[in-house]
């Protein structure tokens, strides 16, 4: 059989068949999630903060349930929240991921923070970043994750279609 | 502000060099001046410009008139229209050519914004397509978008020459345009207006599958004129997406013909109210102006749900006049429901404060909208001038976001319907999301809509500048509103930001900004209110401010004006405050390094020698050897041979000996007065005094808001200027001269330099627990009940999955 002269391959749309919701219009608030991922040296934990407008969250748990109304406040719909985090956000040391425990949720004005730890013996070093958050919903979503393993703090941008992102320079 | 595909484009940028490079340079060592003054950076003074930062003599501006005629045909979702611009130019210059605005080009399948759109991560990792993306290019094949530009001719009607070149339209004069007069320009244009939903941006149409309905809301609509200004000729920018728009004064007549059952609102008066609005709405409207307290419906919900079950094949044209504005918007629908409220101003003309929405974004919106528009006019217009315009509106038009235009503004925020029970709520958080939405755009009437600054170079002087009065808005609203990531003190979640190295300077081109939330809005926000609060204080920010404001009222500043203005207009000198905060990515980080307490020495060696003995015994405790050679029962050798002792034996370092005396009475008989008085006072009222250090970590040099806290539990607040850090920005040390003594210090107790590292903010030192830690010991011993739900959904997910790879070779 002859050698194809190119090869075409299949793309799965990102979606995953969930409707996604338009990009907004924002002169105003931004379609982001901020996350902040921080070495506590005092307690060897790597501590991971996500904060998400909690309406935001509603309207994600909603898209990605197939729920109706969703009540952010209920403890049970959290739960859920934290479960499609794990799914969305992933933290690897070079190959090896790193296995994020959730701790809970927090209110703070009109945002939910939630938080997830791991207890490793040093910082990692080859640290990469992949993060879903919400942009499975809203197309226009922009994310941004904090680093500070020490006295430096870089920034990592996820946005349209990008994938894991290093961390680099941090120590 | 920003579409989908154009968001992508400036995140990779992450280098931006200085803003502009000095002349003066430290050659030798390392000293940086963060002083150093910024007006060799700045433009240099001339007629338009003065160096106070006010308009000068010979200032101008262009002026570009519209006369339009639109209709909007509902099912095939499109405007045609044909308009008359008449520009003045007012400019000392000949002009052979106008440029306008095409910025409905950007969603041209071919447009200079879509060209420019990159896969974010470059080789096969990046691989990858969205629904919205297919969605889009599916829609292209069957409807076009864009202008299409139909004829374009001078006031005789004859052809005019024109190039189209992206997001802009050369048209060329039949004749040159000399200073002071007026050429006329006709054009004929349509488009396919965007489904906003689908591509985005700042207008098309939200269809609403469930009912079957539509609302219309139109920007960026007609050709309007590029701004031609003293210091850039014309705005020759390209509409990318995230620059907005840099706009003239001008007066506006239109007439917009849409289904005879919608109700339209727009940018000004209705001038033919007569022939739209029934009798009944007519009475609502006129008693709604003179209702102060809350709004009142002039289209009911009832109304306005009857309305949009129904459907009309006849047409009523709308007809609006508007004086100088600098852009013109609208919006139409069946499904409006619509109510006002009169805001009564002290030094203005009353206005009239409206929204209107459909019925999915109620009953939030009848509760809230318009009571946010009147509350944003009446502190907005204590910061600025009057609030000119007769009106102020707020239209929902989308679930989220805001976008704004003069006098009206396009919002978000809607409850949410439960599927099953079909009832509809709404969180605290949608709540305050459309109360800030509604402040930030309405608010956007004075800043740029009024201070018409250059919102397509510098985002942060409409966004930050209108960030900062909307937080101020919004905490007298509720003085727990959130402002910044939940907080209602956006100056503790600004640090985060500041910190990071990937970031650039405020002073940057809005394309280029990275982090544009934080970058435009939230920093420049912050900076303000550091500076109000804590630098210059209420009194002389305000005035200066109201100064900027109304200096610039219906003229276009630059961001010198702005910077010279608040200088000119308070004395004081901030060149350190706009070089550290705007023109550099330095964050606040001042560390409390060290504290040392001292008592003035009396010289008196007799006094003097006891203290040092018994600071001695306090500071340097007996050897444990020489403890438990005791304890063990050994004596020393001196102890058994008495006879070996001497005067050092019977006398410690400490004692004075009669030198030690002479020399004190020397010492007294040499103070003359008025020293003598001072030395005597002094030890009288015997001080405490302190040696503070500190250590600017972040880079910005900043006040320092100290709080001491004295033996007796009283506390007492001193600002120290940021000119402290004059000759040595990275380390200072300061002396206090207290009557108490100091039992600790705390630097920034309030909360109000924006430093982001606080651990490093007292003496004695404090631990900090990360938020983690604060939150594992809020809950103590409690159950924790996520914990608990987590085991029953991960239960209920045990099921197998498929979770499909998002790329599968298929070779």
């Amino acid at each position: 059989m002859r050698r194809p002269a190119s090869i075409t391959r299949r793309l799965a749309v990102l979606a995953g068949g969930v409707c996604m919701w338009a990009p907004e219009a924002l002169a105003h608030r931004a379609q982001t999630v901020l996350t902040t991922v921080m070495w506590n040296a005092g307690s060897s934990m790597l501590e991971v903060t996500h904060r998400i407008h909690a309406h935001d969250a509603e309207l994600t748990l909603a898209a990605t349930t197939g729920a109706g109304a969703v009540d952010i406040t209920q403890v049970r719909n959290q739960a859920q929240l934290m479960l499609y985090i794990e799914k969305q956000f992933v933290l690897k040391d070079g190959a090896r991921p790193i296995a994020l425990q959730p701790l809970g949720a927090e209110f703070e004005g009109e945002a939910i923070l939630l938080y997830q730890e791991c207890r490793l013996a040093a910082p990692p070093k080859e640290l990469s970043i992949t993060n879903g958050l919400l942009r499975d919903v809203f197309e226009g979503q922009t994310n941004l994750v904090n680093v500070r393993l020490a006295q430096r703090t870089r920034t990592l941008i996820f946005s349209g279609d990008d994938g894991a992102k290093r961390a680099e320079g941090l120590m | 502000m920003r579409l989908a595909w154009v968001a992508a484009l400036v995140a990779g940028i992450l280098a931006a060099g200085p803003a502009m490079a000095d002349a003066n340079k430290q050659t030798k060592g390392k000293f940086d001046d963060k002083f150093r003054q910024l007006e060799v950076d700045l433009p240099t003074p001339n007629t338009y410009r003065t160096a106070s930062g006010a308009p000068g003599e010979s200032y101008w501006q262009q002026q570009a008139d519209y006369q339009i005629n639109a209709t909007l045909d509902e099912a095939r979702k499109r405007i045609t229209a044909t308009g008359t611009i008449t520009y003045r130019n007012n400019s000392p210059h000949v002009l052979n050519y106008i440029w306008l605005q095409l910025d409905q080009n950007i969603f041209k399948q071919d447009s200079a914004a879509r060209r420019m759109a990159r896969q974010l991560t470059p080789g096969p990792a990046g691989d990858a397509i969205s629904i919205g993306q297919l969605r889009q290019l599916q829609s292209y094949a069957e409807t076009p978008h864009g202008f299409e530009i139909q004829a374009v001719a001078d006031g005789a009607n004859n052809a005019l020459r024109h190039s189209v070149n992206d997001t802009m339209m050369r048209v060329d004069l039949a004749r040159s345009l000399a200073p002071g007069q007026t050429t006329t320009v006709r054009i004929a244009w349509a488009f396919n207006i965007v489904d906003n939903g689908l591509f985005g941006g700042r207008a098309g149409y939200e269809y609403f599958r469930e009912t079957d309905t539509y609302t219309f809301f139109q920007a960026q609509w007609f050709p309007r004129l590029v701004a031609y200004t003293d210091y850039t000729g014309w705005q020759h920018k390209q509409f990318l997406g995230q620059g907005e728009f840099t706009l003239e004064f001008g007066n506006y007549d239109v007439a917009i013909t849409v289904p005879a059952d919608h109700i339209l609102t727009a940018t000004g008066v209705l001038q033919n109210p007569n022939d739209v609005l029934t009798s009944e709405q007519r009475t609502r409207l006129s008693q709604a102006r003179r209702k102060y307290d809350a709004p009142m419906y002039i289209v009911t919900p009832e109304e306005a749900l009857a309305n949009e079950k129904e459907g009309a094949t006849a047409t009523k044209t709308w007809r609006w006049r508007a004086g100088n504005v600098r852009d013109f918007a609208w919006a139409s629908s069946r499904k409006f429901i619509w109510d006002a409220m009169g805001v009564n101003q002290d030094e203005g003309e009353d206005v009239l404060a409206q929204s209107f929405f459909p019925t999915e974004a109620d009953p939030l919106w009848s509760k809230y909208s318009t009571r946010a528009v009147a509350h944003t006019i009446d502190v907005y217009s204590e910061f600025s001038f009057p609030y000119p315009y007769p009106t102020a509106i707020s239209v929902n038009t989308w679930a989220g976001g805001g976008m704004e235009y003069p006098m009206i503004s396009f919002n978000g925020y809607r409850p949410v319907k439960d599927e099953k029970t079909g009832v509809k709520t709404y969180t605290r958080q949608a709540r305050n999301g459309l109360i800030g939405v509604v402040i930030h755009e309405v608010g956007h009437n004075y800043f740029p809509m009024i201070v018409n600054s250059d919102e397509r170079q510098w985002t942060w002087m409409d966004e930050g500048i209108n960030s900062f009065l909307e937080f101020m808005t919004e905490l007298r609203w509720d003085e727990k509103f959130p402002l910044l990531g939940g907080n209602p003190n956006s100056l503790d979640e600004i640090g985060a930001y500041m910190m990071s190295e990937d970031q650039v300077p405020i002073m940057t081109n809005s394309e280029s900004v990275i982090q544009f939330g934080n970058n435009a809005y939230n920093k420049p926000a912050a900076a303000l209110t550091v500076l109000r609060e804590t630098v210059m204080g209420r009194e002389l920010f305000d005035f200066a401010f109201r100064e900027y404001a109304q200096r610039w009222k219906f003229r276009r500043p630059t961001p010198s004006d702005f910077f010279r203005t608040m200088e000119d207009a308070s004395g004081v000198d901030l060149d350190w405050f706009w070089r550290g905060w705007f023109y550099t990515t330095d964050h606040v980080d001042v560390a409390l390094t060290g504290m040392r307490e001292y008592r003035l020495s009396t010289k008196n060696p007799d006094i003097e020698g006891q203290i040092q003995r018994e600071f001695r015994e306090a500071t340097r405790p007996e050897p444990v050897t020489v403890q438990e050679n005791r304890a063990a029962g050994q004596t020393t050798y001196m102890q058994e041979h008495p006879d070996a002792a001497d005067f050092y034996t019977e006398n410690d370092e400490f004692q004075p000996n009669n030198k030690d005396r002479n020399d004190y009475q020397t010492f007294l008989d040499g103070l003359k007065e008025p020293d003598k008085s001072v030395f005597e006072r002094a030890l009288r009222e015997n001080p405490y005094i302190y040696f503070v250090d500190f250590e600017n970590r972040g880079g910005l040099v900043s006040p320092l808001p100290l709080r001491f806290t004295f033996e007796d539990g009283t506390t007492k607040d001193v600002m120290i200027p940021a000119e402290i850090w004059r000759v040595n920005s990275e380390k200072v040390s300061k002396m206090f001269y207290e009557s108490r003594k100091v039992v600790s210090i705390e630097l920034d107790a309030r909360h109000q330099i924006a430093d982001a590292v606080r651990s490093n903010n007292a003496f004695p030192q404090q631990t900090t627990p990360s938020r983690l830690d604060v939150y594992r010991s809020n809950q103590g011993g409690t159950r924790n009940q996520m914990a608990d739900a987590l085991v029953e959904l991960r239960a209920k997910q045990a099921q197998p999955a498929s979770p499909a790879a998002p790329i599968a070779p298929s070779n």
